[in-house]
This record gives structure tokens, C-alpha cells and sequence, in this order.
């Protein structure tokens, strides 16, 4: 399509400029001057003025940077470049670019459920709350206002109509930007009080709608007046990804704790997780035995009897290192302070290890436990983190201590021999992998209840071994009382604050676990063996879980080049990073959470999966057939092969994992197949083009179609006259997919909105907020289908609008479903029903819906 | 604005419902008119009222896609009943005028009415035989952007063609190809789908490729694909153009027969019996 003349103003000679880059557009504006300096000192290094600026400059964003730098995982990226002898100006860059400090009074909301956004955040200081549930959305939220225009008000804009872009002139209109500041306490009316989690410093939120492009899925609020968050763009986020192998932990330990398991969930074949018969059968047995060897047959655990002393307890530290104080070790004093160094006067001396200050750490009791601080300036390492001077840092049991170069304690609880009164044999499951806080331990006491005082020792006993457990008392399950934990709640465990994180947890309801529950009914312990072993088998499984990725995450601007330049299908296919080829042993199954992947038999495409797709899972269930005849039985090779289309997430089950814990697998029909198929011609097009993105594409049936234009002649007439579609595009046989907004399952548009004027509605389509539109383009630039078209704005006499400096004033326009007509007119306009909105990103839909299409009369 | 919404949801088996009912009332109608033991003129007046009703609710066809921004229900569900309608107005109306009527004005509407019957007729009938047509055609065009392809085609042809100035295919090229690619051509011969000038232009291309040198024959080969694409796009011109010229015949023709009708109605009531 032609584009409008962009410049009224053709006297005016054009302006040689230079092309900027990303660095001219830092997060903060605060930096533009910084890295207009630096590009500036890369050509003009001999300027002295220049260079003293710089300098300045430089140094308040070395100032700026320092205490995001001091927090975690930052300070941990530092370490890591430090042993591996890198510098962190690489690092310093990308956060003065990509990110920029907030600072969030108690109440305010970061990011909203349902918004589409494009940074994450990490918590500096204070604390934010996650509203899981409840905060619904609040006023200034994703979707542009869907105003419903009523049929008089139709017909007069319609009469009134000049046949041009007219847009509202109020400069205020034109000048919207973010929307202001929004705090939970404004809306009582919207918000509900619900499931909340609280975060500290150190931890990531947002990234998932950030990297994935999704909704985001919970309104986060600040909890503590003055939190400061570091927000960080997508790109950033990308970069640190993608140049730093331990942010991609972080990211992906975030994953797993927070979404991991409501993915898995939510897959079919995997919603039955922990239901398996051997579980129903000693639910029914009740018995203790049966329980136990059951949590041993589900956490692959070895049961092990041990006499538990619940005599006193104490706490040591004992040196790990071959070094000259290997095997030392010093108990904790119950209510002094143990200080580590190597002067001779300290309670811990390790004077023969140099590189030791002489005071490094000490360890000081708080509430339950420990905590230890650094004194030394050279820094005390406490697992992976890197405490400074005067930090302190909780310790746990297992929790290993470096001081110095060579010296490493381990923080260990003992109990005092000789203590034979209140005796108890406590049968407890060990361990079958390494010990680690997020691990499960599960441990039964047969016999009689206990007392108060017996359960809290042996509960200390319990937490001091494990950083997550369940206690069963009593020999037979109606009897018995539960008590779990937290290693995180450690810190303040009243009974209270225990059962409220056991509920969060396990999503118990308020009610279900408290301690003198004894009295209820049996009815009570069964529900909640079943949710118990339900989220242990999930935790199995998630653990057993493997995060993959593949593909360009801007996939679309070689689809955009391509299309420029003519494309080779071919070889674009070939490029296509390989997932599974076929004929590839099958040992589990790939989940797609998000991106497609394309499906190929013998070299030719016969499918696609769409994110919640699975791929393998009918070889998978074939080897373990076989294998349950034969256990020297080979897997099954993948029927087909799997490539990713521009960019794909992925979670691979093992199959082992899934035998074993989830009984429904070998039947549930495997997600995002089935139905019937298309023709292969036609699955070719649209994985090529890409138009699988589409959920809401404009198909036109060309074999009923008079071409008589009545669609975009309706599509005119409720756009004031601006038809917002072309009726071309890329076809196949009688079936031709119209140059129309198909509003993406992956809407790539979105990115890099400055205004956020370019939306999902929470119906699912997406729309463009006149008012906020500035015109940049950006969304018209990264629609890879060139569906988005840029228009000269006009008032309502019909006159241009133009900036002052005489530039044209453009906006975004595209289709909108007709949200304010009660849906897409060019469809309803069709008199000879050859017009379908199909949603094309998923194969069965797909299928489905071009077959309404078709075979309607 | 129920029955709005029950045409709007317009489901197969509800349309054929809708159709059904529609056939009986008009059968009933036709009945009634028929068997109805009451004098001539009430019987005239009845079958007018009701001609008029139908061509007045055959006209709101138009005005629905007009006001295609207001929710009046799907205009598929609106074809089907337009069509069910103007087949029982077609059955009113020979109850009503019977054969061709004395007088110049009665013969005028009467003439006028047969014309948008059948002109509707033909659109259906076209409707139904020339999309599949154009289906089959490899390249998809719309209708206004005709003459800038032909345009196209013809530039691409004439350079080919003279890219060999002493050659047979650049004497050709005047002779043959410049006349078939400088407009529309076989416009009746797609219409009918039978073989035009396209073929002869095809059949002498192939025959005269066999006599030229290998670089010519390529560029012979090249031409024949632009006959082809022009062909096709002779067929879009024709089919196309077809499926647009039967409205610009039943729509005008639509607007005279109201406005002949209203004056025989006003004429009837002032000057007829009963008046």
C-alpha cells in the first residue's frame, strides 16, 4: 500500500542526521547524556573538555549503579566475572541502558494481571506482594476503553463521516502518555484481599510476560513504604539472559518456583499428577507401613529406621577444607556470640590460614537459628552469596561458609549424647538426592500421639535435617495429626505463621490445618493426604523438569527482511533450529509454552504445535509399552521431526517421571493434535508465512466469494469511512488468507510501544488507543504481516495535522474487530457467507473452522 | 431484535427452517388467493398490497448493506430470504398482473418488474457458477487493480519481445501479441469459459518456438507464461465485471419498479373502482 507523503513542508531541505542506535535511547532518560558523551569522546578522544565530562558522567553512573550492583544476583554476576577474570563495564553499560530505578510508595501497583508487559523487575530493597488472586484489574489497566457505540450514534458519524483519518485534535489527547501512578487502596472497589505472596530483596518478577509475551498473571503492589525495584526493558532482560549464565539461572529458578508447576497442571495428560492406583490403595489400607512405602515408592527414597535422642540439641561449625584446620570444629555457644578469625583471642581460630582476617565473621543466635555477619572487608561467601562488610545472612543447616582462599565450614546440628527420657523411634525417609533447602523429607513416627512438648522436639529434631518435611504421627492415618513446613518461615515459626504458609503452600483453605485439629474427622486426613501427595508428585515431576529454548526471540524481522528481499522457503526452513529429528529415540515428552514449532514427516511440513502443544507424547507412551514386555526394549523413535518457527519455549517430561507418577498419561489424547487434518499445501503456507500466529485471521472462501467488495465497503463504513483490511494476501487453492490484523497468539506489535497505546483487550484482540498513539511507527515496523498501516491523521474539516515543524502527524491503524459493533462487519456483510474469522494458531481449530467455512451453503 | 439475532447466529439448519417457513406462508398465500370466493377486485387489491410489501422488503436488501455498521443480522441470512421473498413475489405477481397488460404505463411496470426478477435470477445463477471459476485461476486480482497488472504484462511482454530487435518473436510481437496484451480481450468466450484468442496466441507462440534459436525459445517461453497470466487476467476482467454488471442492472431497474409502483398505487386508489 502507498504510504502517505510524510513531510508538508517540500521546501524545506532534509536535515542529514546520524542513524541512531539503541544507546541513544537509554531506559532512564537520565543517561542520554552519558552515552551521547561516549559516542561523542569515540570520535573526538583528544577533546579535554569532552573527557572531563565524561568523566563526571561516568562517575555518577558508576555512583548510581553501586547498590544494584550490592544486591543479588548482581553481586553474584560480579563474583563470577571476577574469577573469571572479566571486568563488569560490559555489565554497568546494560543497566544504565536497559533498566532504571523505581522507587514505589506502600500500595503502589507495579505491573497489573492482565497487562502485556515488557520489563521485568527485581526487588533492591523493602518488599512487594504478589496478589495471586483477588486484585482482578484495576482502573488504567491493559485494554483501551471499549466504548459501545449505539446505532443513532453510528448513523451520525456515518452521515458526518468525510472519508478520512479524522482524529481527535485536543492536545491533550494527543499528548497521553503512561498512565499515572495506581495504588490498591484507590480501588476498594476492585480489590479483593486474596492470596498474596510476599517478595524481598534479590528476587525477579515479571519476567515471564516480559520475555513471553503474555498477560502478565499477577498484580504486584509494593508491601513496604519506599520499595525500590529495578525494572528492567526486555532487551535487557534478553541480553543478561543470553550473556550471563547466571541470570539464566535466576530466571529459570523463578520459573520453576512460581509457574512451573500451574504449567504442568494445567496440561492434560498431567492434571491427574499423584492420583496413581498405588496411592488410592494405601489411602485406603491407612496404614503407616503403607504410607511409608509409599512416599518412598513416590520420592524414589530408601526408608531407613533411625533412634532419635531427643535429648538437648546444639549447633557447631566444622572446617570442610584440606587445609591445616581440616576436620575442626567449635560448638556454637546457646547464648553467646561465636566469633571466626585468626586472631588467637576469637571463640573460632583458624591462625594458620593467611588469607583469614583476623576477625572474618561471627554467628549470632536469632530466634530458632543463626545468622552469621562479615566483619572482614575481603568479603564471606555463604553458599553462592557474596556478603559485604556488616551484612548478615541466616544460616541454615547444610549452609557452607568460605573464608579467605582456603577455609570452608559447614554449619551442622548435633544432639547430646546420654538423653534416654522421652526416647521416641522416629522411622524417617532419607534423601535420594543431594541435600538442598528446597528438598522433601518425609518422616512417620508410629505409636502413640505425642505430647506438645515430644512434637516440638521432635519437630526441631525434623527441621533441623530437612528444609521442607512432613511429620505423620500415629500408627493409623485417621489418627493422625500433620504438621509440614517451610524452610522459609523458619525465622518466625509460632504455629500460627506455619500453618498459614503450609496453606499458602498447598492452596488449603483457611480451616484445613491447624494443630489441634486432632479431633476431626478421618474424612479430614484423607482429603489432605491426597492434596499432600498430589503436590509432592507435582514437585517430582517439575524437578524432573527441564527448561529449553530455541529459535530468535525477534523473529520477525527476518520474516520482515525476507519478505523485502523474496523468500526461499526452503532454505528458511532449513535454518529453522532443529528440536527432534525424526527417527530420534523418544525418552519423554516436549511441552510448548510458548512459540510453534513446526512438524515435519520425511523433509515435508504436516503440522504445527502451538504453545500448550505437546510433541512425543504417543512414542513416549509406545516405548514404555514395549518396554513393559520387553525391558531391554529400545525407546521408540519420533515419528516426525520438530523445528522451531522463529522462536520456541519448551519443557521435556522424561517418561520415566511420568510412568511413574501420573497414571492417566497413556490415555489423555496428547494437546494441540488431532481433529482433522489440513491439506498439506495448505499447512505449508501457513507454517511458511507464519500466519499460524493468527487467532482471529480474515479467511476468505474465493469459490463463493463475488468479489463483490461488500466487506470492505462495511469494514469502510464503520471506520469512518477507512476501510482498515485489503482484501489480498497469500492463498491457497480456493482459501485466501486477507491482509487484515489476525490480532497474534504472539503479538509481536506490542514490543516497544512507548505509550503502551497498542493493547491486548482482555477479549483477546488487540487494539489501538487513538489518544495515546504518537505515531512512531514501532508497531507498524514489527507486524511482520505489514498488517498495521500508518495513516495521516486529519481533523474534522479535513485538514492534515501537523506538528510544528510541519511534519505530518501519523497514526497506527488496523483492525479492531469492530469492538464498539458488536463484532467484524466485513463478516456479518457477507451475503454469500464466504468470510471466517479463524483462529489459525491452533491445527484442530484450524481445521474445524476453514471446514465451517467451506462446507457452509 | 430477536429475530435479528436468530438471523445473525445463522446456523444451516435454522436458514433451511427459515426457508421452509418462508415457501409455506407463500404457498398458503397463493392458496388463498386462488380458492378465496370474493370478487375480483378485492382479490386485485390483496395480491397488490402484498406484491408491494415484498418488493418494498426485497428493496431493505440494499439498505441492510448500506448500514453495514449497524447490527441487522448477517447478510447471508438476508441473501437467503431475499431470494425465498423475490421467488414468491415472482408467484404474487402473476396472480396479480397475469400476462402482459393492456396500457403503456401497466405494461411499463409490468416489463420493469419481469427485469429485476430476472436480473436477480441472473445474479444468482452468476453468483453461483463464476466464483468457482475464478477460483481455478492461479493469480487472485482485485477488480481495480485490472489495468495496472495488464499494464504491467504488457510492458514486461513488449520488453521481452524487443529485447531481440532482429528476432521472429519482435516481428511477432506487432503482429500478434501488442493488439492481445494492450486491453481487455475473449470477454465472451470467459463468460461462456470456451477457448479465445488467448489459445491461437498460445498455439503460435509454441509453433514459432520450435523454429527459433535456444535464447529466443527462452524468451519464447517466458511470453507464453504472460499470455497465460493475461488470460487469467482476461477471465478475472470478464467474470468479474459479469458478477458487478447485473447489479448496475438489477438495482436501477429495482428503483424504477418502486417508483412505478407507488404511482400505480396512488393511481389505482384515486381513479379505481371503490376509490
Amino acid at each position: 500500500m502507498p504510504s502517505p507523503p510524510l513531510n508538508l513542508q517540500h521546501e524545506v531541505p532534509a536535515q542529514r542526521v546520524e542513524r541512531s542506535t539503541r544507546d541513544d535511547h537509554p531506559f532512564d532518560p537520565q543517561w542520554l547524556e552519558l552515552f551521547r558523551v561516549r559516542r561523542l569522546r569515540a570520535s573526538y578522544p583528544e577533546d579535554a573538555q569532552l573527557a572531563e565530562r565524561a568523566a563526571a558522567l561516568e562517575e555518577r553512573g558508576r555512583e548510581a549503579l553501586e547498590p544494584v550492583l550490592a544486591c543479588s544476583p548482581f553481586n553474584r554476576i560480579r563474583r563470577e566475572l571476577s574469577w573469571e577474570g572479566r571486568d563488569d563495564e560490559e555489565l554497568r553499560t546494560l543497566l544504565l541502558r536497559d533498566a532504571r530505578l523505581r522507587e514505589l510508595q506502600a500500595g503502589e501497583v507495579a505491573v497489573q494481571q492482565g497487562d502485556y508487559g515488557t520489563s521485568a523487575f527485581i526487588v533492591l530493597s523493602g518488599s512487594v506482594e504478589v496478589h495471586l488472586e483477588g486484585a482482578g484489574k484495576l482502573t488504567g489497566g491493559a485494554a483501551p476503553a471499549g466504548r459501545r457505540r449505539g446505532p443513532l450514534r453510528k448513523l451520525l458519524d456515518w452521515w458526518r463521516s468525510p472519508g478520512d483519518e479524522v482524529r481527535d485534535l485536543d492536545p491533550d489527547q494527543l499528548g497521553e502518555s503512561l498512565p499515572e501512578a495506581v495504588f490498591l487502596q484507590d480501588m476498594p472497589g476492585v480489590y479483593r484481599p486474596g492470596r498474596r505472596v510476599r517478595l524481598g530483596a534479590g528476587e525477579l518478577f515479571g519476567e515471564l510476560s516480559a520475555l513471553g509475551r503474555v498477560p502478565r498473571s499477577a498484580t504486584v503492589s509494593a508491601a513496604t513504604k519506599g520499595a525500590r525495584l529495578l525494572e528492567l526493558r526486555w532487551q535487557g532482560l534478553r541480553n543478561l539472559r543470553a550473556g550471563y549464565p547466571l541470570f539464566r539461572r535466576v530466571v529459570e529458578v523463578t520459573y520453576r518456583r512460581n509457574a512451573l508447576e500451574r504449567h504442568l497442571l494445567a496440561t492434560p495428560f498431567l492434571s491427574q499428577v499423584g492420583d496413581t492406583p498405588p496411592i488410592r490403595a494405601a489411602l485406603a489400607e491407612g496404614s503407616a507401613r503403607a504410607l511409608k512405602q509409599l512416599f518412598c515408592d513416590l520420592l524414589g527414597m530408601e526408608p531407613v529406621g533411625e533412634r532419635v535422642d531427643t535429648g538437648e540439641l546444639y549447633y557447631r561449625l566444622r572446617v570442610l577444607s584440606n587445609g591445616p584446620h581440616q576436620g575442626e570444629r567449635r560448638v556454637i555457644p546457646a547464648n553467646q556470640p561465636l566469633t571466626i578469625g585468626r586472631s588467637a583471642s576469637v571463640g573460632f581460630c583458624l591462625a594458620e590460614d593467611s588469607t583469614v582476617s583476623r576477625e572474618h565473621a561471627v554467628v549470632l543466635r536469632r530466634g530458632d537459628g543463626h545468622v552469621v555477619r562479615n566483619l572482614s572487608r575481603n568479603g564471606l561467601l555463604i553458599g553462592e552469596d557474596l556478603l559485604g562488610p556488616e551484612e548478615e545472612a541466616p544460616l541454615q543447616v547444610g549452609s557452607r561458609l568460605r573464608l579467605g582462599n582456603n577455609t570452608e565450614l559447614v554449619y551442622e546440628v548435633k544432639y547430646t549424647a546420654g538423653h534416654k527420657s522421652g526416647q521416641r523411634e522416629l522411622l524417617f525417609l532419607a534423601r535420594s538426592r543431594a541435600q538442598g533447602p528446597g528438598e522433601v523429607a518425609v518422616f512417620l513416627c508410629p505409636g502413640e500421639v505425642p505430647r506438645v512438648v515430644e512434637r516440638e522436639r521432635i519437630e526441631q529434631h525434623v527441621r533441623a535435617r530437612a528444609g521442607r518435611f512432613v511429620v505423620i504421627y500415629g500408627s493409623g492415618h485417621s489418627e493422625q495429626h500433620w504438621s509440614w513446613n517451610l524452610s522459609r518461615t523458619y525465622a518466625s515459626a509460632s504455629a500460627t505463621n506455619l500453618a498459614a504458609a503450609t496453606r499458602q503452600a498447598y492452596g488449603l483453605p483457611e480451616g484445613e490445618h491447624a494443630r489441634g485439629s486432632l479431633e476431626s474427622g478421618p474424612g479430614w486426613h484423607d482429603a489432605l493426604v491426597q492434596r499432600l501427595l498430589r503436590a509432592l508428585a507435582l514437585e517430582e515431576v517439575s524437578r524432573a523438569t527441564e527448561l529449553r529454548s530455541l529459535g530468535k526471540y525477534m523473529w520477525s524481522r527476518p520474516t520482515q527482511l525476507e519478505r523485502e528481499q523474496g523468500t526461499d522457503w526452503q532454505r528458511r526452513s532449513e535454518e529453522e533450529p532443529v528440536l527432534v529429528a525424526e527417527g530420534e529415540a523418544a525418552r519423554g515428552v516436549y511441552l510448548l509454552r510458548a512459540g510453534f514449532l513446526r512438524v515435519t514427516r520425511a523433509g515435508r511440513t504436516v503440522g504445527y504445535l502451538s504453545k500448550g502443544g505437546a510433541l512425543g507424547l504417543d512414542e513416549a507412551r509406545a516405548g514404555w509399552r514395549a518396554r513393559a514386555e520387553d525391558p531391554s526394549a529400545p525407546p521408540v523413535p519420533f515419528g516426525v521431526g520438530a523445528r522451531a518457527l522463529g522462536y520456541a519455549e519448551l519443557l521435556y517430561v522424561p517418561s520415566e517421571v511420568l510412568h511413574r507418577l501420573t497414571p492417566g498419561w497413556t490415555e489423555e489424547p496428547a494437546p494441540g493434535c488431532g481433529g482433522p487434518a489440513l491439506p498439506q499445501g495448505l499447512v505449508e503456507m501457513l507454517v511458511d508465512q507464519r500466519l499460524i500466529n493468527g487467532t482471529e485471521a480474515l479467511v476468505i472462501d474465493l469459490e463463493r466469494c463475488t468479489r463483490c467488495d461488500d466487506c470492505v465497503k462495511a469494514c469502510a463504513s464503520s471506520h469512518g469511512g477507512n476501510p482498515r483490511f485489503v482484501r489480498e494476501g497469500p492463498r491457497y487453492r480456493n482459501l485466501l488468507v486477507a491482509q487484515a490484523c489476525m490480532h497474534c497468539a504472539d503479538p509481536v506489535c506490542l514490543i516497544g510501544c512507548p505509550t503502551g497505546a497498542i493493547r491486548r483487550a482482555p477479549s483477546g484482540e488487540v487494539r489501538i488507543r487513538d489518544a495515546s498513539c504518537i505515531g512512531c511507527e514501532t508497531c507498524a515496523t514489527n507486524c511482520p504481516y505489514d498488517n498495521i498501516l500508518m495513516v495521516q491523521a486529519r481533523d474534522r474539516r479535513g485538514l492534515p495535522v501537523v506538528d510544528p515543524e510541519g511534519e505530518a502527524v501519523l497514526r497506527a491503524t488496523k483492525c479492531d474487530l469492530c469492538y464498539d459493533s458488536g463484532g467484524p462487519a466485513c463478516v456479518r456483510a457477507c451475503a454469500q457467507d464466504a468470510l471466517a474469522r479463524v483462529d489459525l494458531s491452533e491445527l484442530a481449530r484450524a481445521s474445524q473452522q476453514l471446514g465451517q467455512l467451506e462446507g457452509g451453503s | 431484535m430477536s429475530a435479528l439475532r436468530f438471523l445473525e447466529r445463522g446456523s444451516h439448519a435454522r436458514r433451511r427452517l427459515g426457508q421452509a417457513l418462508i415457501a409455506a406462508a407463500w404457498a398458503a398465500l397463493a392458496v388463498a388467493l386462488a380458492l378465496a370466493p370474493h370478487a375480483r377486485v378485492m382479490e386485485a387489491r390483496l395480491s397488490g398490497w402484498a406484491l408491494l410489501v415484498s418488493v418494498l422488503l426485497l428493496a431493505s436488501f440494499g439498505l441492510r448493506k448500506r448500514l453495514a455498521f449497524l447490527r441487522l443480522g448477517r447478510a447471508g441470512s438476508w441473501r437467503v430470504l431475499h431470494l425465498w421473498l423475490g421467488c414468491g413475489a415472482l408467484l404474487i405477481f402473476a396472480l396479480h398482473a397475469g400476462g402482459p397488460p393492456a396500457g403503456a404505463f401497466r405494461l411499463f411496470l409490468w416489463l420493469a418488474f419481469l427485469g429485476v426478477a430476472l436480473s436477480g435470477l441472473l445474479g444468482w445463477f452468476l453468483s453461483r457458477v463464476l466464483p468457482r471459476s475464478l477460483a481455478g485461476l492461479e493469480e487472485e486480482v482485485v477488480f481495480e487493480r485490472l489495468d495496472e497488472v495488464r499494464e504491467e504484462l504488457r510492458q514486461r511482454a513488449q520488453e521481452l519481445a524487443l529485447a531481440h530487435p532482429e528476432s521472429e518473436l519482435a516481428r511477432l510481437y506487432p503482429r500478434r501479441l501488442h493488439s492481445f496484451f494492450s486491453g481487455p480481450r475473449d470477454t465472451w468466450a470467459h463468460l461462456r469459459r470456451v477457448p479465445g484468442e488467448a489459445e491461437r496466441v498460445l498455439t503460435e507462440l509454441e509453433d514459432h518456438a520450435r523454429r527459433i534459436a535456444d535464447a529466443e525459445g527462452q524468451s519464447a517461453a517466458q511470453l507464453a507464461d504472460l499470455v497465460r497470466r493475461k488470460r487469467d487476467l482476461d477471465r478475472h476482467s470478464a467474470q468479474q465485471g459479469a458478477l458487478k454488471l447485473w447489479l448496475w442492472v438489477h438495482l436501477p431497474l429495482t428503483g424504477v419498479t418502486l417508483l412505478a409502483a407507488a404511482l400505480h398505487v396512488l393511481v389505482v386508489h384515486a381513479f379505481g373502482r371503490g376509490a
